[in-house]
């Protein structure tokens, strides 16, 4: 081994070992500065969370029991609950992607200023209270409101139409305040697209619509799914909209948990809507990450 | 509803600061806790101020949300109110814990208060009643002004709304169907009478626009005209009239339900809480907030005292003429079965 061998060797030796201490070093760096986002999280959801969770294995009398979800199990009430909560978050999930792809691809090919004013239109309600928007459709909706009084005047319907205090007022309030959860990242994927791909499938003789199917849209699908992904799970434990545009017919899990509250005075009957609402949530994300591979979109 | 419920603890906190009643000379305290909002302010110039100077005691306010806040205090020991105004089966229910100190009836004179509302452990203060109300724009003078009306669609087409709650609903669905209202919780007693009133109201559910949750929504659909008929806070329809809508109601099998006053057992003022009580139930105070609101003083001497005039009183709920067309709610039918019940009621509602 000659000398210039063993210095070269040392050299790259302190430099690996100054370059992993330098890891070691940033890699603390940014573990303390998450620090406190980690304390956070584990303080307020964590531990609340599992504390809820250990009061519904309780019934009221404070002894360990299964009661709380026997009862969910067994009562029609709960089943329905859970039936309709899924029928509406699907429903606006569904009308979100309808009326949100639409919009977001059509944004992506107006000038950046127009799309810029565009954005603005689906950030200011954004901006806004859910309680004033919900009311402000109930304004809208109602009997004597302004769509059924317009329509009423232009002669198109005789009747006032039905469309506040069911399930219909309930859907369109929440379609309303869940599409910009949509819109938002959806349109940050589609702007990040490259266009000249779709161009030059068009250059090798694809027609445009063949195009748009099969480079355009593939290209946009995680950000669709961040948003279904979204838009679903907000809408399961969804509760002002509902409560206040559904006539009290309309009822879902969010509802049913605060009445247990108050009818029961009872946290384990309530905590234990909470532990199934939770449960169903993961599982939908853990199904929808089989079906979609959003692993895939969080790598990226 | 939670703005609502922080401006209840706002104003809760602006009570307890700013609103104690001291006369010049006071000799000790009491504490006393009510619903908070206009109903307290209500209550602080009809009643409080006026009992603060006759007592030469401070009153200090704070507010309540319910049987929960006693129930804390008690199993805190931390008893701090010494007079709070619950609803009829709340007191019921902490009487029943043994969480409450017997009312002390060598202070408090029950003169003019009705037997059914005198209790070892506590006492009727205000009655709230929940009439059928309807717009004259849809049905002329001649609505629907008794249940067999309200149930009945094919004279009475209209809109409906009820309370989105079980209380009240299944003894309207019996008076409904010819139950007479003095038979009306003895057949709510037996399993026979119970399907009754659970099919009863089965066949107006489908039929009810609006399952309302609370007090201030009820009046919002009346005044817009989102419904023709209503079951609602007869104090509410007060207003809604007075907001210039045409609005008819009748006492006519209304639902009466009574707030009760009640001391907290370990109370830090027993003594004094006697002597608010007595004056919070005495014949004037009583008529100075009917002329305020018009809810129901529990004390008739009230209608003597010339506070209230002849029209006034017509448009209360507990003047002795309309007293009797009412139903006086039985709180022990609930206590106990009243989650049952609840879940039974929703999924009758539930779409």
């Amino acid at each position: 081994m000659s000398v210039a061998e063993t210095y070269e060797g040392a050299v790259t030796h302190q430099n690996a070992s100054t370059l992993k201490s330098e890891e070691r070093r940033e890699s603390m760096t940014f573990f303390g500065l998450s620090l406190p986002a980690v304390l956070a999280i584990l303080v307020v959801v964590f531990l609340p969370v599992f504390w809820l969770s250990s009061l519904s294995f309780y019934n009221a009398a404070g002894e360990l029991s299964m009661e709380n979800y026997a009862r969910i199990f067994e009562s029609a009430l709960y089943r329905r609950t859970f039936v309709v909560t899924f029928q509406i978050s699907i429903a606006v999930t569904v009308i979100c992607v309808l009326l949100g792809y639409p919009l977001c691809y059509w944004l992506t090919k107006v000038p950046d200023r127009t799309a810029a004013i565009l954005m603005v239109f689906v950030l200011v309600p954004f901006w806004t209270s859910v309680l004033v928007r919900t009311y402000a459709w109930l304004v809208l909706l109602q009997r004597n409101g302004i769509i059924n009084s317009s329509l009423m005047s232009l002669g198109i319907i005789e009747e006032p139409l039905q469309l506040a205090h069911n399930l219909t007022g309930s859907i369109i309030g929440m379609v309303h305040i869940m599409l910009p959860f949509l819109v938002l990242p959806l349109y940050a994927t589609m702007r990040s697209v490259d266009t000249d791909l779709v161009r030059a499938a068009v250059g090798l003789g694809s027609s445009p619509r063949g195009a748009f199917w099969r480079v355009f849209f593939p290209m946009s699908l995680p950000g669709l799914f961040a948003g279904i992904v979204l838009v679903f799970i907000l809408s399961l434990g969804f509760f002002v909209t509902p409560a206040l545009l559904g006539g009290g017919k309309v009822q879902m899990l969010a509802q049913r948990i605060e009445s247990t509250i108050t009818v029961y005075s009872n946290w384990g009957a309530a905590s234990a809507l909470g532990v199934v609402l939770l449960l169903l949530a993961l599982a939908m994300i853990w199904l929808m990450n089989r079906v979609f591979g959003l692993d895939k979109l969080f790598m990226r | 509803m939670k703005n609502n419920g922080k401006f209840t603890i706002t104003a809760g906190l602006a009570a307890s600061i700013l609103a104690i009643a001291t006369p010049a000379f006071a000799e000790g305290d009491v504490v006393f806790a009510s619903w908070g909002g206009s109903f307290q302010d209500a209550l602080r110039s009809a009643m409080l101020e006026p009992a603060a100077s006759a007592l030469n005691v401070t009153v200090k306010e704070d507010t309540t949300n319910g049987i929960q806040d006693v129930r804390a205090q008690i199993t805190a020991g931390a008893v701090a109110w010494d007079v709070t105004e619950q609803d009829l089966p709340s007191c019921e229910t902490l009487s029943r814990e043994g969480s409450l100190e017997p009312i002390d009836y060598s202070i408090v004179d029950t003169t003019g208060i009705p037997e059914e509302l005198i209790h070892e452990n506590y006492i009727g203060f205000i009655n709230f009643t929940k009439v059928i109300a309807y717009r004259k724009d849809a049905f002329g003078d001649n609505g629907p002004s008794n249940w067999a009306e309200f149930w009945d669609l094919e004279n009475f087409p209209g809109k409906r709304s009820m309370h989105g709650k079980v209380n009240y609903n299944l003894e309207a669905a019996l008076m409904a169907d010819g139950v007479p209202m003095a038979e009306v919780y003895d057949t709510l007693a037996t399993d026979e009478g119970m399907k009754r009133a659970w099919s009863k109201l089965g066949e107006i559910a489908p039929e009810v626009t609006v399952w309302y949750r609370g007090g201030s929504q009820s009046a919002q659909l009346l005044r817009d005209g989102e419904v023709d008929v209503i079951h609602m806070g007869h104090n509410r329809v007060e207003s809604v009239i007075a907001s210039g809508i045409e609005v008819a109601y009748a006492f006519d099998g209304g639902t009466m339900d009574v707030d009760c006053l009640l001391v907290p057992k370990g109370a830090p003022n027993v003594e004094n809480a006697m002597r608010l009580i007595n004056e919070l139930l005495s014949a004037e105070a009583q008529a100075r907030l009917a002329v305020t609101m018009p809810l129901g003083p529990v004390n008739t001497g009230a209608f003597d005292t010339g506070i209230i005039s002849e029209e006034q009183a017509l448009l209360v709920n507990t003047y002795p003429d309309n007293y009797g067309k009412q139903l006086l709610v039985d709180p022990t039918f609930y206590i106990g079965q009243l989650g049952e019940l609840t879940e039974e009621f929703d999924t009758l509602i539930q779409q």
